[in-house]
């Protein structure tokens, strides 16, 4: 089989939603999520072919779909949501992407508008010093020996907790608990240890950050109470994922699903969507592996975030207590997971792929945390630097409609190299705090091709969500100091 | 003939290698690689490390070949800047790469890569010229 060369037929379904009809290898239709401007953009890459490619895979069920903050990725699109039959379908690596369990957190506290603004650079220079980022960095206090990384790997979230190093509480309001269950440390190669062993508690570079930012305006009064969001209050989110060890257990299952696609006999679009059978030993494999990376991933976030507290009490002198300092919610937005829904009316174990999506339940799901069972589970959507970020909770809809799945940003539309020609001769750094907003970045790079710029508007994409219905909107914040890898 | 040059993709970014022959192309895409990580006339040649390798075809083995340098990169902090392969038939190689340990003040790190993708992998050679796509996860 060869990959679509051209680009498939799109046909408007609704105001929000366009599908690519069935043809040729297609095991089912895709869908994506967009209005008529946003589909235009989308039109520009290749990303719908890789949302046709996706749906020629075996066991696919239900369709192959795209969040409108799709764009061109290896393989898979980004912005992508694929669920396979458990007993018929595969798991596929590059569905999930690199950056395993790469997720945002969101934490919210009592400090006023008014008390930041006069501590802003100082919080930003202190949260610069307190977490690492960048190339190669990484605290000297955190040293893992083999056992204790394994033993992290197995535990997630709850590892760092014994460890002094995050908060008890937080765990509920982390997807899955913060442990992927079935985490194997035998699954992951020497290599994949010895890349990730010194980057825990690690932002890392690229895209990720973490945002000190304000709740500028509350759409759901009843929602932002029940996740404790109060207009003009401080808020902070990390963006991070499994640094090293994540890359490292993806190139290596990639490698062992290259073969495993040729002895299942499964035909490939691309060799970026190399796959095993879910049940198979390679399969398996593969998610002992990824469960292990996604932990990692959960861990990070929260050692993360206790450093974030840490920062505070410098800066402000009031514990996290005193302030408030709760984690909203967690979300993993690259993973696969075994989830039960309804495909055509009957109940189904399924392994969704979200490859730059989120998980998105809505209120009453068993798997959304009990203090948000009324509202459905907290979504969250950043944007880039310059512009803001959305809170927004999962709706019935995404249920029936996208495996409980939204969008997870923004989506690049600007190659690095564009951004970086668009950002010549101006100094971004200037042009942000003109707009109230103060950035450390460990290098200039970074920051030039993270531009705003090189964005799509992230409130064109949540307006597409919640025109949708799929989520609703809660509140919004706007970025006051920002850390960027 | 370029030895390489970058090109454009929406998150990420590609190289484009040529090479005479076969083990030119993959040290050329070595090079590629390691450009777009570092200043590579910062980099002296202090250490080398021997890789052998066998896979099922040369697409994969190119993409195991430089997985295999951005591995030795992140896991011994070292920059690489000379690609000798010694052998190279099939799906199997043996190279000798050359580099030193990063060094904070000396060196400068320009990019972070994530990894090498099998997205869209090819290599053809025309008019006796090897060239390869490769697509690097940014």
């Amino acid at each position: 089989m060869t990959e679509n060369k051209t680009l498939p037929h799109v046909e408007k379904i609704d105001e929000y939603r366009y599908r690519i009809p069935k043809t040729g290898n297609m095991n089912t239709d895709g869908i994506i999520y967009a209005d008529e401007e946003m589909m235009n953009d989308i039109l520009t890459d290749d990303s719908i072919a890789q949302v046709a490619n996706v749906a020629c895979l075996p066991g696919i069920v239900g369709n192959s779909i795209a969040m409108p903050d799709i764009h061109w990725g290896y393989g898979f699109p980004i912005g992508g949501v694929a669920a396979f039959d458990v007993n018929e379908g595969v798991v596929s690596p590059g569905g999930v992407g690199y950056d395993i369990n790469c997720g945002v957190r969101l934490l919210k506290s009592d400090i006023e508008k008014g008390e930041m603004k006069k501590n802003t650079g100082r919080l930003l220079d202190v949260l610069f010093r307190n977490i690492p980022s960048g190339v190669g960095s990484h605290r000297k206090d955190l040293k893992l020996s083999r056992k204790e990384f394994e033993e992290m790997m197995e535990k997630g979230a709850s590892w760092a907790i014994q460890k002094g190093l995050g908060d008890r509480d937080d765990l509920a309001c982390i997807e899955e608990e913060g442990k992927i269950q079935g985490a194997e440390p035998d699954a992951i190669s020497n290599k994949a240890f010895e890349r990730g062993k010194d980057q825990l508690g690690t932002l890392g570079s690229g895209n990720h950050f973490v945002e000190v930012g304000i709740v500028s305006e509350v759409y759901d009064e009843t929602a932002a109470c029940a996740m404790w969001l109060h207009k003009d209050t401080v808020t902070v989110l990390v963006h991070t994922g499994s640094r090293g060890l994540g890359h490292q257990v993806c190139d290596d299952s990639i490698v062992k699903m290259l073969d495993a696609s040729r002895k299942y006999g499964i035909a490939l679009p691309d060799r970026q969507l190399c796959c095993a059978p879910i049940k198979s030993p390679e399969g398996q494999a593969y998610l002992s592996a990824m469960a292990c990376a996604a932990n990692f991933g959960f861990t990070n976030r929260e050692i993360i975030t206790h450093w974030v507290r840490e920062t505070f009490l410098e800066v402000f002198r009031k514990s996290p207590r005193e302030i408030n300092m709760r984690l909203v919610y967690d979300v993993a937005h690259n993973v696969a997971k075994m989830e039960t829904h309804t495909v055509k009316g009957a109940q189904m174990k399924v392994c969704v792929h979200r490859k730059g999506a989120t998980r998105a339940f809505p209120a009453h799901h068993t798997d959304v945390p009990s203090q948000y069972a009324d509202i459905g589970q907290p979504v969250l959507v950043p944007g880039d630097m310059g512009r803001c970020s959305y809170v927004l909770v999962g709706r019935e809809k995404s249920l029936l409609e996208s495996f409980g799945s939204s969008c997870h940003g923004a989506g690049r539309v600007m190659s690095r190299n564009q951004a970086k020609k668009v950002a010549r001769g101006r100094s971004i750094y200037d042009e942000l705090k003109t707009r109230g907003i103060l950035v450390k970045a460990a290098s200039e790079g970074t920051l030039v091709e993270e531009i705003p710029d090189a964005y799509k508007n992230v409130s064109h994409v949540v307006e597409i969500v919640h025109g949708a219905g799929i989520c609703t909107k809660v509140a919004k914040l706007k970025p006051l100091a920002v850390v960027k890898g | 003939m370029k030895a390489f040059t970058f090109f454009e993709h929406t998150a990420d970014v590609g190289i484009l290698a040529q090479g005479k022959t076969l083990g030119k192309l993959f040290s050329n895409s070595a090079t590629a690689l390691f450009d777009f990580i570092t200043d590579l006339k910062s980099v002296e040649k202090k250490t080398t490390r021997t890789i052998e390798l066998e896979c099922y075809d040369r697409e994969e083995l190119l993409v195991r070949w430089l997985s295999e340098l951005l591995f030795i990169h992140e896991a011994s902090h070292l920059l690489l800047v000379h690609f000798d392969i010694t052998f190279i038939r099939g799906g199997r190689l043996r190279a000798e790469a050359s580099g030193e340990p990063y060094k904070e003040g000396k060196h400068q790190i320009f990019n972070l890569v994530k990894a090498v993708t099998y997205h869209q992998i090819k290599i053809h050679k025309e008019h006796g010229i090897w060239t390869a796509r490769i697509i690097l996860d940014v």
